[in-house]
């Protein structure tokens, strides 16, 4: 008999089934040591857990430079087709480049995501550059990967239950999934009232929140995300793993939603 | 003159009839595997569950077993949250009933009174076979520095009692200095997130006897970078239950990159040598 993804971590082997790591960095980051921060540093990491693919949005291009930024992920992406795929990073603070961004990887079919990141850019989720963004994105059918944080008035998770109404036809991911415990709650109402609304696992603070979001919403609506290399993959992924719920609703939170919300 | 306050602890009631039993277990096979410690964990209610339940022994005891892991080293959030004279009460009595759990107690400096002179309390932890000391600095509203914890950290230090710190209840300086005056103490640095290396990295470099417990540490491949630069003896596994969970905790450990012989360690072997240091 098979043994149970519990039984796998246990004894410290590849996970046997797809995963999918919906929320991924890549490159140095200013306010902390990340140690094997390079493509090949990730895949090691991804190699000996057993996940596949990574989105990611480099941390070159959530911070100071999105352009370079995004030319790192997409030269990832070419560079190990099928471990990676890119999320474009945009920077709203410069909005004579927030389209022409997104249309520069029109052609590619590396860069599969939008990611944005209302807290580093001091910008509300619900401002106008966004605005812009959610259009395209719904477009193009790229999903946008939104970092939110209960309580932070740029990017709280409640933010989205009007831009989700207001923009139908765009997937959005809320990374973290609010970023805390008790406030994802929030996260699972915003959900619940807009079916294209996803959560994220990803966080060091979002311990015990799989079963809460799974109880609430079922098994469809939350990507595994790790945060990696910011954040060490392996307990993000054991969150998934020894939580209480299906063998069969940790498939779809691993692995089978990123393939649907990625076309991979 | 008021009298030191002494808990209801006493050694001959409180001895634990199933103690630790040494450094290896045997598997159902008959072949010896590594015991997995657990070094961080904390039960009974909480001010704010978070479970939205009492975080009970039961709970604690079917997450280790889905994780594998075979003891836990156990404070009860009395001592934490209430009153560690009869936190520590509490944790004696559970450990009494649970033989795979080890006691920490929590302490208090003695100026107050509100717990005894440190070289009785060490002693009386000894005999109670208390594996582990922990202080919360910040939240019971008294300094680390050598004024305040001076004499308490010198009778730790003198039966070699590890004592564990959560790194955001004292500062980086308070952390250096207690290293500094009380080199044979064993001092267990918690709390340590993923965003410290740029100052553990001197701490650890500079204090032989400091080591690091794993679970809030979750910087990537931290782990790894870690036993390359400074050795795996420098590490203890801790889940920090209920906060974090056992599971997801070892597998930060598990999945390291690193050999069999350093996972083994940092799981079980390094805090198991720790209480084989506990002088008696």
């Amino acid at each position: 008999m098979k043994r149970s993804l519990s039984e796998q971590a246990n004894a410290g082997l590849p996970l046997e089934v797809p995963i999918i790591d919906s929320h991924a960095h890549l490159g140095p980051y200013h306010n902390f040591h990340v140690p094997f921060n390079s493509p090949a540093g990730m895949i090691a990491t991804m190699d000996a857990l057993g996940i596949d693919t990574c989105c990611t949005a480099t941390h070159l291009g959530i911070g100071p430079d999105f352009r370079a930024g995004n030319d790192i992920a997409l030269k990832a992406a070419t560079d190990y087709p099928g471990r990676f795929i890119g999320a474009i990073c945009i920077n709203p603070n410069y909005p004579d480049a927030v389209l022409a961004e997104i249309d520069r990887f029109a052609a590619s079919d590396a860069m599969r995501a939008i990611k944005l990141h209302p807290a580093l850019h001091n910008y509300p989720a619900d401002g106008e550059e966004y605005k812009i963004v959610y259009g395209a994105a719904g477009n193009r059918r790229l999903p946008v990967a939104c970092h939110t944080w209960a309580g932070d008035r740029r990017c709280a998770p409640k933010m989205y239950v009007a831009l989700a109404k207001e923009y139908p036809e765009t997937t959005f991911i809320l990374i973290h999934s609010g970023g805390e415990v008790g406030p994802i709650m929030e996260a699972i109402d915003a959900a619940r009232q807009s079916e294209n609304i996803y959560l994220d696992t990803s966080g060091s603070l979002t311990f015990r929140t799989v079963e809460r979001i799974v109880d609430a919403l079922g098994s469809q609506r939350l990507l595994f995300g790790s945060d990696m290399p910011f954040i060490d993959p392996a307990a993000q992924l054991g969150k998934v793993i020894y939580a209480s719920i299906p063998e069969e609703a940790k498939l779809d939170i691993l692995g089978r939603n990123a393939k649907r919300v990625f076309r991979i | 003159m008021q009298q030191h306050v002494t808990s209801p602890v006493g050694p001959s009631r409180l001895l634990p009839t199933n103690r630790y039993q040494g450094s290896r277990l045997c598997s159902s096979q008959g072949s010896t595997v590594a015991q997995v410690i657990d070094c961080n964990c904390m039960v009974g209610p909480s001010t704010i569950p978070i479970l939205g339940k009492e975080f009970s022994v039961e709970i604690l005891e079917k997450e280790m077993d889905l994780a594998r892991v075979d003891r836990a080293v156990v404070h009860h959030a009395l001592a934490r949250e209430h009153d560690p004279t009869v936190g520590n009460v509490a944790t004696m009595e559970l450990i009494r009933s649970h033989p795979r759990f080890l006691a920490a107690w929590v302490l208090l400096p003695h100026h107050t009174r509100e717990m005894e002179p440190p070289k009785d309390l060490v002693e009386r932890m000894v005999e109670n076979r208390v594996v582990l000391a922990r202080i919360f600095p910040s939240d019971h509203s008294f300094s680390l520095s050598e004024w305040s914890c001076g004499p308490l950290l010198s009778a730790l230090e003198d039966r070699r009692m590890p004592l564990m710190v959560d790194l955001t209840q004292a500062s980086y300086d308070q952390i250096v200095a207690a290293c500094t005056a009380h080199p044979g103490l064993p001092l267990i640095l918690s709390d340590v997130g993923y965003r410290t290396d740029r100052s553990i990295y001197p701490l650890l470099a500079a204090h032989a006897n400091l080591r690091i417990e794993t679970s809030r540490y979750q910087t990537h491949r931290g782990i790894e970078s870690i036993c390359r630069n400074f050795g795996a003896s420098r590490l203890v596994f801790g889940s920090r239950s209920p906060e974090l969970v056992c599971g997801p905790m070892a597998m930060t450990i598990r999945y390291a990159q690193i050999s069999k012989a350093e996972k083994d360690k940092i799981l079980g072997g390094n805090f198991q040598a720790l209480m084989r240091g506990i002088r008696s």
